[in-house]
């Protein structure tokens, strides 16, 4: 279960001072997926950001199962995302210096994961999201398709509970982008993860179980979807 | 196996090797630097303490003259009177030998029988057949002229045992017998007396032009009350002019003269650290820049701030590893070059030391090391804790960065201010040493460094609608750069400014050094020929002219006056120094500047009364000025001299006391003249009259030259003495100049994304590369531009503060214009040659492939 209580966050532009969120609040439950949808701007990736220990709020609280990230030092939520995290972003997602395989390889060595355990998950993801002969590509010479389906298997090689994906098919032609979803929701559906999803787009929206809209900054609930407040 | 955390960040050199090379070859530049120094003068500093520590022997004692040669007679009261029967007498000078030409070797005149007692290493003596020993100085036999040598030296020249050979002395030649030859077994007597030539004490009181007189007397005391009773015993016994002191406190004393020397070269040679870890600092930053969304992305996964700081510190120790081991090799094989030019300095300035080669002291390769590693962290840690500490999301974002730089640029111009008021406040309230005036050095580069990026700031706009109008867009393109990417462009910049303002400061130094040198010599060769003994270089004073050639030369027809002049090394209570008899024609009174006062009175003072002139060092180091009283020991005991005034003197650092020659002459038992300087009669060449006195009989040994040819050996001694300095500006600038091409390269390199949209947007190749050496170039000359002023301020801080405090001399300063010229060059040289390697890869490539491999 996921908690947010009553987020606030601004940032300073020169002597102007931008508020982002204002009290947002919302619950994601276990297995659950949440779309996250926006006009630019509102805040969705700072929510994200939040959500994912990559930041603090300015108030309120981020509550992930027992623990409140949001309160942690920034040792811990290195450990928290190590371990509980698992991202997907639009742009940055691999690491261009790493070839596919060890950029998959990267969370299981952060986490500690037995080094033969950690080859076969990642052999058994390659295969899964169909890119077995690119294992010792670098990711520069992938298609836009095939960088975003290796950072799917990426977020889920070291089994993390939550995923959290920022426009993962923002930049895909629409027809890339349904195959990435098609795959993001084999793998993870079957897993049992959560996914909290920013997206502009009505269609990925539509996959999920329930849709969150960030405007003013403030979370609400669209009509025919669960509760938020 | 490396970690992928670790894989990720270090894999990007892959694609730019040259990058960590660069890092590398900076670091072991500024190792190589320090480290070749370092092993010069310990190799003759080394030298110079094995040779005294292994001729003093077990002495415990020393009895020497405070102004030169003791009365032999001493010896004999104290061995008869004091009891004192552990003691001999020594004589030591340099002779020279046919059979080894070009090498002076160090003659030393002792007692056969005493002499066993003394040093250890005659015990090993023999005849050279072998054997191996137990002649000892027995070999030598007393009066007659035979001598015993290194077995080394005679292997060397093919000198046998039992070979005449002939040996020539200052005033004369003589030949001896070689009766044997001597292996000391302990290294450092080995290396202390590879060069020592050992004589029976009259054989040797002969050819040094010694006789009846002694350079000192050697005492084996005992420790402790005794020992103390025992010293007092003997002061009772010395002459007013002769002191007793512990062998070691002469050693000490020794090698004190070259101290001050030697903590220039040291500094210098930390400036070339200094630079190379700018230039880590810069490459450090740069690879954090440059990787910041990868530092980013990492931190995203989950790697913590004290796993990225560790890494990048760990990066930065293999430079620090990799340029330590290259520095090593590097300096010790400059090393080698390097002791060379320090021992003939040394030569030059202080005292004669022979230096065979460059000893390799472990201990200072450890310190190298230690440096390179120590300098690496230093260099590393701040732009690793930056991009540690940096929030993730942060770390990410690009425009928060160069927001944050440009925010801090006015902070750091302010903090540079201060921190350059901090370096006054050090060298007018601080310690007066010359330390103290290096750290005040130091302060005021930090502030150099840290208003550069502000003023780089001020430059670009003003440059700016220069570079529009010369290069249009692209122009205003390339100023515009070079404001945007502060947090490149700043410590890259800052860095180069400080690297070449220390080669403007240096240049600025030696040539306001020579200028002053030169209009001393103007001003102070005032006879038209001058006439000595052949010394062994400028810092040992010649030997005594032979009476017989002083009076010839005054009697020659075309010489209208002459001046006399005698020196002395002089062991006052201020450590050693040089004390000089002069007897001036009054057209040599025009050779003194003094600092205050009216010459005339000076002179008239001078000459009148027990009055000293006393030079600008002397001053300096004493306190001791016009108006002051002085109490000079003298063969009559403890006489006061009042100081007439302090004149400017740029001969010798260690400091001058002159007296006139009637004055010596009341309390000196010696009417010996070191040099003579003829003023020719009106319508006399110099050069003629100079040929006439070297046709004397007596002249024969002796150095004559005129004026302009003692100016110009005087301006050559100059030159060898400084040619260290110059070399390590050569160095400085090599380092600034691949600091300047390093940390430029890697700044055009990164924007490849940026440039390769510009060409897709349609800027053609030819202006690409307008663009980018416009950039390079832009701030090549902004930091020529910078390093100006600001090495016009490191030169006054060299010239009014350090030399002052290290060698005492006033120096008028002097900015050439070539050396502005050569600072501008090397900056844009260094700038425009950056430039060319990233124009020319993105510039040939596709726009495509540029934005897809960046």
């Amino acid at each position: 279960m996921i908690r947010l209580e009553r987020l606030s966050k601004a940032y300073t532009e020169g002597t102007v001072r931008r508020p982002v969120l204002v009290g947002a609040s919302a619950e994601v439950k276990e297995g659950e997926w949440v779309a996250l949808l926006g006009p630019s701007g509102s805040g969705k990736t700072t929510l994200l950001n939040l959500v994912g220990g990559l930041d603090v709020p300015d108030e309120g609280v981020v509550m992930v199962g027992d623990r409140c990230i949001s309160a942690l030092p920034e040792r811990e939520r290195s450990l928290y995302r190590r371990t509980v995290v698992g991202f997907i972003f639009q742009f940055l997602n691999l690491l261009p210096t790493l070839t596919v395989r060890e950029n998959l390889l990267l969370p299981t060595e952060l986490g500690g994961l037995d080094p033969g355990e950690a080859e076969r998950r990642c052999a058994r993801l390659l295969e899964r999201v169909g890119l077995a002969d690119r294992a010792d590509s670098f990711p520069d010479v992938l298609s836009g398709g095939e960088r975003q389906r290796v950072a799917v298997a990426r977020a889920l090689v070291h089994e993390p509970p939550l995923i959290l994906a920022d426009e993962p098919t923002g930049n895909l032609d629409a027809r890339t982008g349904g195959e990435v979803l098609d795959l993001m929701e084999e793998l993870l559906r079957e897993s049992g993860k959560t996914l909290i999803i920013v997206t502009h787009s009505e269609r990925v929206a539509s996959r999920a179980d329930r849709v969150l809209v960030l405007d003013g900054g403030v979370l609400r609930e669209r009509e025919g979807h669960g509760s938020a407040s | 196996m490396i970690p992928l955390r670790w894989l990720a960040l270090v894999r990007d050199y892959r694609r730019h090797p040259w990058l960590p090379l660069l890092s590398v070859l900076g670091v072991a530049l500024g190792v190589a630097v320090v480290v070749a120094l370092d092993l010069a003068i310990e190799s003759a500093r080394g030298s110079l303490r094995d040779s005294t520590v292994a001729v003093a022997g077990r002495a415990t004692h020393q009895v020497t003259g405070v102004s030169g040669a003791l009365d032999e007679r001493v010896y004999a009261r104290l061995r008869v009177e004091a009891g004192l029967r552990q003691s001999t007498p020594v004589v030591e000078g340099f002779v020279r030998t046919g059979r080894i030409p070009g090498r002076p070797l160090r003659l030393l005149g002792v007692d056969p029988i005493a002499e066993a007692t003394f040093r250890s290493f005659l015990a090993g003596a023999g005849d050279g057949g072998g054997d191996g020993g137990g002649a000892g100085p027995g070999m030598l036999v007393p009066g007659e002229p035979t001598v015993v040598l290194p077995a080394s030296l005679a292997v060397a020249s093919g000198i046998r045992v039992g070979d005449t050979i002939e040996v020539t002395g200052p005033t004369g030649s003589g030949r001896v017998v070689v009766t044997g030859t001597f292996a000391p077994a302990e290294r450092l007597a080995r290396e202390g007396t590879h060069d020592l030539v050992l004589a029976d004490l009259s054989v040797a009181q002969a050819l040094l032009d010694r006789v009846g007189r002694l350079d000192r007397i050697d005492l084996i005391l005992p420790e402790g009350a005794e020992g103390d009773r025992a010293v007092e015993a003997a002061r009772a016994l010395l002459p007013p002019d002769a002191r007793i002191r512990t062998a070691g406190a002469r050693t000490r004393e020794l090698l004190g003269m070259t101290r001050a020397f030697e903590l220039n070269l040291t500094a210098l040679s930390l400036l070339a650290l200094v630079f190379g870890i700018f230039l880590i600092y810069n490459a450090v930053t740069f690879s954090v820049v440059r990787r910041r969304e990868r530092i980013g992305m990492l931190r995203a996964l989950g790697v913590t701030r004290g796993e990225i700081l560790r890494g990048l510190l760990a990066e930065a120790g293999l430079v620090g590893v990799a340029g330590s081991a290259l520095g090593l090799v590097l300096g010790v094989a400059m090393g080698r070059g390097l002791v060379r030019l320090v021992t003939r300095t040394v030569n030059d300035l202080y005292t004669f030391v022979q230096v065979d080669g460059l000893s390799v002291d472990p201990g200072v390769l450890a310190k190298g090391v230690a440096l390179g590693l120590v300098a690496t962290q230093v260099a590393a840690i701040g732009p690793a804790l930056e991009a540690a500490r940096g929030p993730v999301t942060g770390t990410l974002r690009r425009s928060a960065l160069e927001a944050r730089t440009r925010g801090r640029v006015f902070t750091a111009g302010v903090a540079g201010v201060a921190l350059g008021l901090l370096g006054a406040a050090v060298f007018r309230v601080g310690p007066s040493g010359a330390a103290a005036g290096f750290l005040g050095l130091a302060l005021v580069m930090g502030a150099i460094a840290l208003v550069t990026p502000l003023a780089a700031v001020g430059c670009t706009r003003l440059l700016s609608p220069v570079a529009g109008r010369v290069a249009g867009v692209t122009g205003r393109m390339a100023a515009r750069g070079v404001v945007r990417s502060l947090s490149r462009t700043g410590p890259a910049l800052a860095a180069l400014v400080v690297a070449v303002s220390v080669t403007v400061g240096l240049g600025a130094m030696i040539s306001s050094f020579r200028h002053t040198v030169e209009r001393w010599l103007d001003h102070t060769l005032q006879a038209d020929v001058y006439v000595s003994a052949a010394g062994l270089g400028v810092a040992r004073i010649p030997d005594p002219l032979r009476p017989e050639l002083v009076e010839r030369v005054r009697s020659l027809p075309g010489v209208e006056a002459a001046s006399t002049y005698r020196g002395l090394d002089f062991e006052g209570p201020w450590g050693p120094m040089r004390l000089v008899a002069l007897d001036l024609a009054p057209p040599g009174e025009a050779a003194f500047r003094f600092t205050s006062g009216a010459a005339a009175d000076i002179f008239r003072e001078f000459r009148s009364v027990d009055a000293v002139l006393v030079s600008e060092p002397f001053t300096t180091r004493t306190g001791i000025g016009p108006g002051s009283e002085i109490s000079l020991p003298t063969p009559v005991g403890e006489r006061t001299f009042r100081v007439a005034a302090t004149y400017f003197d740029y001969g010798s650092d260690r400091g001058v006391i002159m007296m006139d020659r009637k004055a010596y002459d009341r309390y000196w038992e010696d009417d010996r003249v070191t040099s003579v300087g003829l003023f020719a009669a009106a319508g006399e060449d110099s050069e003629v009259l100079a040929e006439r006195v070297r046709a004397l009989d007596e002249a024969e040994g002796a150095s004559v030259r005129s004026n302009r040819a003692l100016r110009e050996v005087s301006l050559a001694v100059f030159d060898r003495t400084f040619t260290v300095t110059g070399v390590l500006r050569l160095l400085a600038f090599v380092v600034a100049f691949i600091g300047i091409l390093g940390a430029l390269m890697a700044i055009e390199l990164e924007r490849s994304q940026e440039f390769g949209l510009l060409r897709a947007t349609g800027l053609t190749p030819r202006e690409l590369w307008r663009l980018v050496l416009g950039e390079t170039g832009l701030m090549g000359l902004m930091a020529g531009l910078l390093a100006v002023p600001a090495g016009a301020l490191l030169a006054a801080v060299m010239v009014f503060v350090i030399n002052k405090r290290s060698f005492g001399w006033t120096l008028d300063l002097r900015l050439e214009p070539e050396i502005v010229v050569q600072s501008l060059l090397l900056a844009m040289a260094g700038a425009l040659l950056a430039g060319i390697y990233p124009a020319h890869r993105i510039a040939n490539a596709e726009a495509a492939s540029v934005l897809r491999d960046e």
